[in-house]
């Protein structure tokens, strides 16, 4: 994901509706990166479906230029970049007399794809989807909301389009389908390397989904930025009031760091150091494990005292009881990705490396235990489960 | 045949002169078809240009509706005026009757086709004759197709008063019986077979509504 291979690219960007004088979009200058999951943002009117609208020429453009992956759309045919971008809106608009698989393969068979090529990309997908395949003979009528707006997004995706439009695919569904049909998305957009451009007024959505958030009101970006950057640094009380005050107390934990938390001495051993001198480091500084490192500090792996006890008069060097499978953190990973895992797990503490794999710290469970005590349990009390559950 | 009651007279009728009835009813069927069937070909087209140009709908749909006041016995008459005695005036009279369903009635289908889906479809890159075709004419055919319906119905009434102008049909059958003295028998031997025809046309082009509907939209 490098800047200067912008998917969508808007350069001063304008848009006046026929009939008003106020612009719906006014001089929009945005870059958004290949592979980005990027969300539009804003309250109703704020002009965020405008400017997606223009990226496949749904509407017309009034100034300035949009770039797809660095053409002009202008120079372009619309109807054939319409069928290279995918489209999902609210309201799912799958063909009420067509089938399941009819509505699927409109994009491959507009484009005139092989019976063959289309009957297998339909199994791909419905497998993609973990739908059944006997939902394939059904009409829309037929499935539920969630199922109806699965196969919307799979239509979206079934001419291998690399950019998908969503104009607040979600927004019509009971909270407990929409997480599911996010965490779907989240996947396919990682798995299959797509860019999504999302539309949404749901804040908790954008968070969750985006790489990349851009902030609108009244036709103008705000903000554009990354999910942490925005909760960190708000521009102005326009975004802060949109975040919301919990979400912005609860950013402190959000964005903490490993290397923020962690200890940096370690107890650790040289790999060939004798059994004996692990021993006596472990009675020393009181611990049941020793981290293992080479002479430039590069981590090996740790050993374990149950080990050294059972093996102590067999071998004598650290290197024949070395364990080697273990999980580690970067010092730059953010905690809230790994907490849930590491306080899970029955691990007491997890070793920090950075990317030469040279040791640099632990974290330990107690430190992570007091963190998590001090950002969220401390300041929403009656959110103990819900702050679970998110994690 | 004074001693026969008037249904004794009808069946005499019906017995003697079967294959005449039988000629008239097909004359009859035919040209409110014609009428019909011309009036779909202009009327559909014309219904799908006013469903995409919402500000023409009413003028339209209002001329429509005026050809529509005229009594049948009239425009027939003014139209004979310029096309003469005979068949033509009336299938020109029953295509004037028509249009006013037909044209309504495509355009009602079309206008209800839901908005989101015609967007999704252009979204998707379908062309204005694919939306056309793929989206928009399969979900309103039915509709179409009950105009259709009203037209053909209203058209078999509308032919049964064109023998006037010389075209033939049952409707000459009724009339013969109106000038007659004790005509009731005639006025009941060719209004039965127009009724018949009216009420068959309307069963059958009823089904073939439900049956053109898109199988996923039948039960609601």
């Amino acid at each position: 994901m490098t800047e200067d291979t912008a998917c969508v690219e808007f350069r001063h960007v304008t848009k006046i509706y026929n009939k008003s004088q106020l612009p719906a979009v006014s001089d929009i200058n945005l870059k958004i990166a290949r592979g980005a999951f990027c969300c539009l943002i804003g309250t109703s009117g704020s002009g965020k479906t405008t400017l997606m609208r223009m990226i496949n020429r749904m509407n017309p453009i009034t100034k300035g230029t949009v770039l797809v992956n660095g053409q002009d759309v202008k120079n372009l045919n619309p109807v054939n970049l319409r069928r290279h971008i995918g489209y999902v809106i609210q309201s799912n608009g799958l063909m009420p007399h067509m089938t399941i698989k009819d509505n699927i393969t409109i994009v491959p068979r507009l484009l005139k794809w092989s019976e063959d090529k289309i009957e297998q990309k339909v199994q791909e997908l419905i497998q993609l989807a973990e739908l059944p395949t006997e939902f394939l003979n059904r009409y829309p009528a037929e499935l539920s909301g969630g199922q109806q707006q699965r196969v919307g997004v799979l239509r979206a995706l079934a001419a291998d389009q690399d950019l998908i439009l969503m104009d607040e695919p979600f927004g019509a569904l009971d909270p407990i389908t929409r997480e599911t049909l996010q965490d779907f998305v989240k996947k396919l957009q990682t798995q299959l390397d797509k860019t999504i451009i999302f539309v949404t007024h749901d804040m908790d959505e954008a968070l969750k989904l985006a790489t990349q958030m851009v902030i609108m009101n009244e036709g103008k970006v705000i903000q554009d930025d990354t999910p942490v950057n925005i909760l960190h640094q708000p521009a102005n009380e326009f975004v802060k009031n949109l975040l919301g005050e919990d979400r912005l107390e609860e950013a402190q934990h959000y964005t903490v760091q490993v290397g923020e938390i962690m200890l940096t001495d370690p107890v650790k051993i040289n790999i060939g150091a004798s059994l004996t001198q692990a021993l006596s480091v472990m009675k020393n500084r009181h611990v049941d494990t020793l981290l293992v490192t080479d002479d430039s500090n590069h981590l090996k792996g740790f050993i374990s005292v149950s080990k050294l006890d059972k093996r102590y008069h067999h071998v004598d060097s650290v290197s024949d009881i070395l364990e080697t499978k273990l999980a580690t953190l970067h010092p730059d990973s953010y905690l809230r990705d790994y907490a849930g895992k590491i306080l899970q797990g029955n691990m007491t503490y997890v070793p920090v490396v950075d990317h030469q794999d040279k040791l640099v710290g632990i974290v330990t469970r107690s430190a992570l235990v007091n963190l998590v005590y001090s950002t969220i349990w401390g300041s929403t009390e009656g959110n103990i489960q819900g702050a679970d559950k998110h994690e | 045949m004074a001693h026969l009651n008037t249904w004794q007279q009808l069946i005499y009728y019906y017995q003697h002169n079967g294959l005449y009835v039988w000629e008239q009813f097909s004359r009859h069927f035919l040209v409110s078809i014609y009428g019909v069937l011309f009036a779909a070909i202009i009327g559909i087209p014309i219904g799908i240009y006013v469903a995409r140009n919402h500000h023409l709908a009413d003028f339209v749909i209002s001329i429509a509706n005026v050809i529509q006041t005229i009594p049948s016995l009239a425009l027939l008459s003014i139209i004979m005026l310029g096309l003469g005695l005979g068949v033509n005036t009336v299938i020109v009279t029953v295509f004037l009757y028509s249009l006013l369903p037909i044209i309504k009635n495509t355009y009602t289908g079309m206008s209800n086709v839901d908005a989101n889906i015609i967007d999704s479809g252009r979204g998707m890159g379908m062309t204005k004759w694919q939306i056309l075709y793929m989206i928009q004419l399969p979900l309103s055919l039915s509709i179409i197709m009950a105009g259709i319906r009203s037209a053909l119905v209203i058209a078999i009434g509308i032919t049964a008063i064109g023998s006037f102008v010389g075209a033939g049909g049952l409707g000459d059958i009724i009339t013969r019986g109106i000038n007659a003295t004790n005509g009731a028998a005639l006025i009941i031997a060719g209004a039965l077979p127009t009724a018949f025809m009216a009420i068959i046309t309307d069963t059958v082009l009823n089904f073939l509504e439900k049956w053109l509907q898109p199988a996923a939209l039948k039960n609601s």
